[in-house]
């Protein structure tokens, strides 16, 4: 096994130390640990972040196999039980907090005050306008990166980062909601959820352009 | 009188309040994230309020999937 000395120093080689203090000093909650939430934690550690708060209420179950980060023997954990226990393979000094609760637009502010970004990663499409109100109400100045928009099997391309204001971000093509011919699927959350990480790293090293796609 | 939707003009009746507003445009109010000239508006205030002349609504309708 490898000690903590070993894997700061690959990450620093790897991805340049100015970079990797940066990515070492940052703080990111993860909403919803389903298809896109568990890709998102899986990148996040595999590159080294400092502290993830990981948010879900719900039980693993056989029909999560096909887009999220679990595996068949932990049928019947709590998410956030499996996927620390997963994220601790992968790099078995992260710091991970676990919050197993159904999150409501009132307790986000009180769970997640502090993070440097926000991760929107919820299934439900009620949860999605409310955690951005959230956001930008009681958390404003913190960035985030929402998520609508990835089922089925379209074009790869119509995924696509906006900036919606300073700092917040939505990912997705806005439209493709799960319905008959068109699950959640790896391929295109799994898409989607890189896009999410991918912004959320962008944030905590600095850069907040608005690319107007 | 007329307000500014998502950058697009639109005609209402004065005294539409953002719920009735919502309505006619077949919007789901419950997936659906709305500023009023910047302010973040509540689920539980669209039916009481009233969308003023000029106003600027931004709009953001989300679907699930996660």
């Amino acid at each position: 096994m490898p000690d903590r000395k070993d894997i700061a120093a690959i990450l620093a080689e790897r991805h340049g130390p100015e970079i990797q203090a940066r990515i070492e000093q940052g703080v990111v909650g993860v909403m919803g640990l389903g298809g896109l939430g568990s890709s998102v934690a899986a990148a996040l550690v595999r590159i080294g972040i400092g502290k993830l708060l990981l948010a879900d209420y719900d039980t693993v179950e056989l029909s999560n196999l096909n887009r999220q980060y679990y595996f068949a023997d932990q049928i019947g954990l709590p998410k956030t039980v499996a996927l620390r226990d997963t994220l601790l393979r992968i790099n078995p000094y992260v710091c991970l907090e676990t919050i197993h609760e159904r999150l409501t637009e009132e307790r986000i502010p009180l769970l997640f005050k502090g993070v440097d970004v926000l991760v929107e990663c919820f299934d439900d499409p009620a949860m999605k306008p409310a955690a951005l109100r959230a956001a930008r109400g009681s958390l404003r100045g913190i960035g985030y990166v929402g998520a609508s928009g990835m089922a089925g099997f379209g074009d790869n391309n119509r995924i696509v980062t906006r900036r919606i204001y300073p700092r917040v971000y939505l990912v997705g093509d806005s439209e493709a909601e799960v319905g008959p011919n068109q699950g959640l699927m790896a391929p295109r959350v799994g898409i989607a959820a890189h896009h999410q990480a991918n912004q959320a790293l962008r944030l905590l090293l600095g850069v907040d352009e608005d690319t107007g796609s | 009188m007329r307000i500014i939707c998502n950058d697009e003009k639109k005609e209402i009746r004065p005294g539409t309040t953002l719920g009735g507003f919502l309505g006619e445009l077949g919007v789901n109010v419950d997936t659906v994230f709305i500023e009023c000239d910047g302010v973040i508006i509540k689920k539980n205030e669209y039916d009481t309020f009233v969308l003023p002349d000029g106003a600027k609504v931004e709009l953001i309708r989300f679907v699930g999937g996660g």
